[in-house]
């Protein structure tokens, strides 16, 4: 079930049949609990078993690490509890990877281990990830056991953020289950404002996939300059995509009283990469930070370790994001950026504040270098192999060599542009939230209701009678 | 009122108003619609001739199948008889569209309750073997699977509030303006109809006058129509149990679902179903199949269809002999075709002896040699039209069909290509008087005798003659040339102006670059002089050089207060000065008309007048305008 889809739609009308008399009590959670199950159910009823079997050990899990003092049993229990979850996150997204690695390596008898049609479950990373979080912080003791399976349930498979985030964490998301903020009409209108903006987005990322998916489908044979605009238009196609989805996850929460976090905030107008990971994908950012980063010491051992833990970091965080070399090497790219990053900081540190025009160029460069950068290793994440990814830079290569211009439409510029203004009015005007939590001014109120109308009537000549296309990260 | 109260007021309404602004703008503008709910353009053209068939009056009969069908039977023949047979008005719709397979039909039938309830529905089918249980890409069902229709056409409720929602012209009009606006290419929507090509009367029957190109082929396309079906292996008598199995031998699995399907749908509306036996129509030339393997075979398979649909069956099929100037091609029988074939389906439906078609088969009809169809000097296909006895017009007027799917017919070096019974070939020229519409200059000798004539379109002559392949909608002998009418008006203030560039922009080549062109020179010419009353609107004639049957575009510039209507007419310069209109116009401050010069025109100097109509008084008088010879 979509966010964008008549059907959800009437799921959410149904739903808030149910909810709204009950929102504030204990059946309130009941409500979101069973809801939840059947959004997730919607795409494969069989796969929310293994959604159970994460929340049941998770909390299980959490239940005895509270109660047991002892050091390794708690570190019996958290391994434990990573076991599970990465062996679930492992084996249906790893599994078949790791037997073609082993073919590679000329371990020819692995060749009948892989196991064919092997169905990745929507969102496992997601929900694995948000599980996860509550038994380290329970195992760190930053976070209080949940006594109620049904609370930790709901907390897990909230179903605005149960397929593609963003990863919450229990201390933020679990009290506004129990006791959400009160309907306003700021809430309301501007949750159908956040409602409609991410499903303009989803609209212009779908029609940017008609520019981007037949070059990556026949990169062979597309013309250098088309490559290169598809390679930049991929960048903006995803962000597009992602954001609409969080922009509608947002939306739809925000009127039932619940805020998620924020998980973008104009990353194209960052000026370095680790800018660029603070404002692209901020709760999984903050979640490999807080996790694995700083467990691996962070950059409080010297620089060679905090340079390997970067990469080490980024590595994985590309593999997070799919199964395949193309993916660890979008990883590694960015792991590579971040290390530039730190010894340029380092080296050449930025001038003192209160030199601004000085700082001017210095931005502008570090905008242009890190925008680049950042769109070239989707060309890594985008290429269905690691060989397209090879092919995708020659063809780059050659245009470098022999610049061209691609053929682009009117139209196309025109999306383009609009996404830009947009970044723009995010970082200097509107703010990631979108001017959330302004008091409900008549004036604002009549401009939100003209934009959004706009949003949908856009977002509806851009989709209408197209098949309907997932959001990309729910693959991951 | 309360600031959070005002606030929710003024975001609904600005909400509602920028929704209600696009719908109404959207309303104005006549875009094409691509048939985005359904996936299938025609099925959604179809629809919406039934909703108009079933406004003015009941449906007595839907008949339902697949292109043989759709082709091959005329609903409003049928309907005649059914009313002549039964003393009242019967009335029937053809809702038959191409690729349907029996798994399609309670889809179809689904969308087609949602505009009429037919008392009977009729399932014209030919004998086929089950094509295997996935959808295949381009099949209607596929399109219907993945059409916004797919997930709620099997909830009656949710069908109607989909088929309203997408009724709005935000809706319809979005994929025409996406195409157009984002992507600059108005060709995409003409692939997205495929079959688009062809005339749907108001009885949804599809009017084709095609013959095939060869007749050498037919015996072969006979041959492999006859093994397309094999005998059910077991003999003896039909125990429903051995109808289960014949069934599943010629149905797939979710064909067989779906025979269930329609059947209790149609029995739960009260409704009756019957089996019409068709064919392929290479196997109705030259009369049926005589083979008793295949007559058993396609026995069974009917058989064993009318006992899962629960239908009555009637052979039609069993005694049609066609000739083959009644075929369209290989499996279609055209619009001749069509009439003989609804004639026995009448017959074996009413019970009644089959009477010989009125229009094709006369008698004393004199036909092209079939030989003609191989002698492909001009291309492949023909259309057949025929010519009443004693015919002596001197022009053939041919409408084609206009739509997205086919390319417009050039104005320029425009030719008709006659093969006449006598044999022989004669190429005239012939103008466009609009969008799809033709008329040439045949002057054929009056015949005692019916005739049918092989037609074919082209442009340019001898070997650099292009075969043009826009289907005839209809057609008729006329004595003079039609009088034009201004076919369209632009009225260029600035914001039109910025429109039109906008277009000629999205739209690149597409746009008409010419008109453009010639508006933006229009607008930008000097106004003559005034010289007095007869000068209240400038005239001015773009290019000032015309040809008989081209377009002229006049810039009109109001000077005074006129009438608002004024008509426009073309001058001759030298005696006798008569004088042509050419329609009339309510031009504002500035406007730009095109008109199509009559295809008829004697060369030399006109100009053009601009005249109130009400009093004859002279508005205004272009500069000379020179005719050339066409």
């Amino acid at each position: 079930m979509l966010f964008h889809t008549p059907t959800f739609l009437a799921f959410f009308l149904v739903f808030l049949a149910f909810y709204l008399p009950v929102r504030r009590t204990e059946a309130g959670v009941w409500v979101i609990l069973a809801f939840s199950n059947v959004f997730y159910g919607w795409w494969n009823w069989k796969f929310l078993g293994l959604l159970w079997a994460t929340i049941i050990v998770d909390y299980s899990l959490g239940r005895l690490l509270a109660r047991t003092g002892d050091r390794t049993a708690r570190r019996l229990l958290l391994g434990a509890s990573l076991a599970t979850n990465l062996g679930i996150l492992g084996f249906f997204k790893y599994y078949n990877f790791f037997v073609s690695g082993l073919v590679v390596a000329g371990l020819d008898a692995s060749r009948g281990w892989r196991i064919r049609d092997l169905a990745l479950p929507v969102g496992i990373s997601f929900y694995v990830f948000q599980s996860m979080s509550y038994t380290l912080d329970v195992y760190r003791r930053e976070q209080e056991p949940v006594r109620s399976l049904a609370r930790f349930a709901a907390f897990v498979c909230y179903f605005p953020q149960l397929v593609a985030g963003p990863i919450e964490r229990l201390k933020h998301l679990l009290p506004q289950i129990l006791s959400p903020a009160p309907i306003t009409v700021e809430r309301v209108i501007h949750g159908i404002f956040l409602f409609s903006l991410g499903f303009f987005r989803k609209a212009m990322a779908d029609t940017l996939a008609a520019f981007v998916d037949p070059v990556f489908g026949h990169l062979q044979a597309a013309a250098p300059a088309d490559v290169v605009l598809a390679i930049f238009t991929f960048g903006l196609q995803i962000y597009l995509d992602f954001t609409g989805y969080v922009d509608m996850a947002r939306g739809v929460s925000r009127v039932i009283g619940i805020d998620l976090v924020m998980n973008f905030d104009a990353p194209y107008l960052s000026t370095s990469p680790r800018e660029f990971w603070r404002r692209w994908h901020i709760s999984l950012s903050r979640w490999l930070r807080d996790y694995l980063y700083i467990s691996l010491g962070g950059n409080r051992r010297g620089l060679p370790r905090h340079l390997a833990n970067l990469m080490v970091t980024m590595l994985l965080g590309g593999l997070w994001h799919g199964a395949g070399l193309n993916f660890v090497a979008w990883g590694g790219l960015h792991g590579i950026y971040l290390v530039l990053n730190t010894l340029w900081d380092r080296y050449a540190p930025p001038p003192a504040r209160g030199r601004a025009p000085a700082s001017i160029p210095r931005a502008l460069l570090g905008w242009l270098l890190t925008f680049v950068a950042v769109n070239y290793a989707w060309l890594y994440f985008r290429s269905p192999t690691i060989a397209d990814a090879m092919i995708a830079n020659r063809k780059l290569a050659q245009w470098i060599l022999h610049p061209s211009l691609p053929g682009a439409t009117v139209g196309y510029a025109i999306l383009v542009g609009i996404a830009a203004l947009m970044e723009l009015l995010i970082r200097f005007r509107a703010g990631p939230g979108w001017g959330e939590g302004l008091p409900p001014r008549p004036a604002a109120a009549l401009a939100r209701g003209a934009f959004a109308g706009l949003f949908v009537v856009t977002g509806l000549v851009l989709l209408a009678g197209i098949p309907t296309q997932q959001f990309i990260y729910f693959q991951f | 009122m309360p600031h959070p109260a005002a606030s929710a007021l003024c975001f609904a309404v600005s909400f509602a108003a920028v929704l209600g602004a696009t719908c109404l703008a959207l309303a104005r503008v006549d875009a094409p619609d691509p048939g985005s709910w359904t996936g299938i353009r025609p099925l959604e053209r179809k629809l919406d001739a039934l909703e108009s068939f079933a406004r003015k009056g009941p449906v007595d009969a839907l008949v339902m199948g697949s292109s043989i069908a759709d082709y091959g039977f005329s609903a409003e023949l049928f309907s005649k008889l059914m009313s002549r047979h039964l003393g009242r008005e019967y009335r029937a719709f053809n809702f038959a569209i191409g690729g349907t397979e029996p798994r399609t039909l309670p889809k179809l039938y689904r969308l087609a309750r949602t505009v009429a309830r037919p008392r009977e529905v009729f399932v014209v089918a030919p004998p086929e073997q089950a094509l295997g249980d996935e959808i295949r890409a381009p099949s209607p069902d596929f399109a219907l699977a993945h059409a916004p229709v797919g997930a709620v056409i099997g909830h009656p409720w949710l069908l109607e509030a989909s088929k309203l929602a997408w009724s709005t012209p935000l809706l319809k009009s979005a994929a025409a303006l996406r195409e157009v606006a984002v992507f600059g290419r108005a060709g995409v929507l003409a692939e997205s109809l495929g079959a688009d090509a062809f005339a749907t009367d108001a009885s949804g029957d599809k009017v084709s006058y095609f013959v095939p190109g060869s007749a050498s082929q037919l015996p072969l396309l006979r041959e492999r129509a006859r093994s397309a079906v094999a005998p059910f292996p077991e003999p003896g008598p039909e125990t429903p149990a051995k109808l289960r199995r014949m069934l599943s031998r010629y149905f797939s699995r979710p064909d067989v679902s779906a025979i269930e399907e329609l059947r209790e749908l149609v029995h739960r509306d009260g409704g009756e179903l019957h089996l019409v036996a068709h064919a392929q129509a290479a196997s109705l030339w030259q009369g049926p199949i005589r083979d008793p393997a295949y007559q058993r075979a396609r026995t069974d398979f009917f058989h064993a269809f009318a006992a899962a649909l629960g239908a009555s069956f009637h052979d039609a099929a069993a005694q049609v002999a066609v000739p083959v100037f009644a075929l369209s091609d290989n499996l279609h029988l055209n619009a001749y075709g069509a009439e003989i074939f609804t004639r026995a389906a009448f017959a074996a439906i009413a019970g009644e002896a089959m009477q010989s078609p009125e229009t094709f088969a006369a008698p004393d009809m004199e036909w092209p040699a079939t030989e003609a169809l191989d002698a492909a000097t001009l291309g492949e296909q023909f259309e057949l039209l025929l010519r009443p006895a004693g015919e002596a017009h001197p022009l053939l007027r041919i409408r084609t069909v206009t739509s997205l799917a086919m390319t417009p017919l050039p104005s320029d070096g425009l030719r008709v290509a006659l093969r006449m019974p006598g044999g022989g070939e004669r190429v005239v020229p012939a103008a466009t008087m609009g969008p799809g519409d033709v008329v040439a200059e045949v002057d054929l000798p009056a015949s005692t005798r019916p005739q049918a004539v092989l037609v074919r379109l082209m442009q340019g002559d001898g070997h650099s003659a292009i075969v043009l392949r826009n289907p005839v909608r209809d057609y008729e002998w006329i004595a003079s040339f039609p009088r034009l009418p201004l076919t369209t008006a632009y009225r260029p203030g600035p914001l039109q102006h910025a429109a039109f560039r906008a277009v000629r922009i999205f739209m690149g080549s597409a746009a008409s670059e010419a008109l453009t062109r010639r508006m933006d020179a229009g607008m930008a010419a000097p106004e003559p002089a005034a010289s007095g009353a007869a000068d209240a609107i400038a005239v001015i004639a773009l290019p000032s050089t015309g040809r008989p049957g081209r377009p002229l575009f006049v810039a009109l510039k109001r000077r005074s207060a006129s009438a608002p209507e004024v008509e426009l007419r073309l001058h001759a310069a030298a005696p006798p000065h008569a004088a042509l209109a050419l329609g009339r116009a309510r031009p504002g401050p500035q406007e730009l008309v095109c008109t199509t010069l009559p295809a008829v025109l004697a060369a030399g100097l006109y100009d053009i007048e601009v005249v109130d109509p009400a009093s004859g008084t002279v508005l205004g008088r272009s500069q000379p305008v020179t005719i050339e010879a066409r």
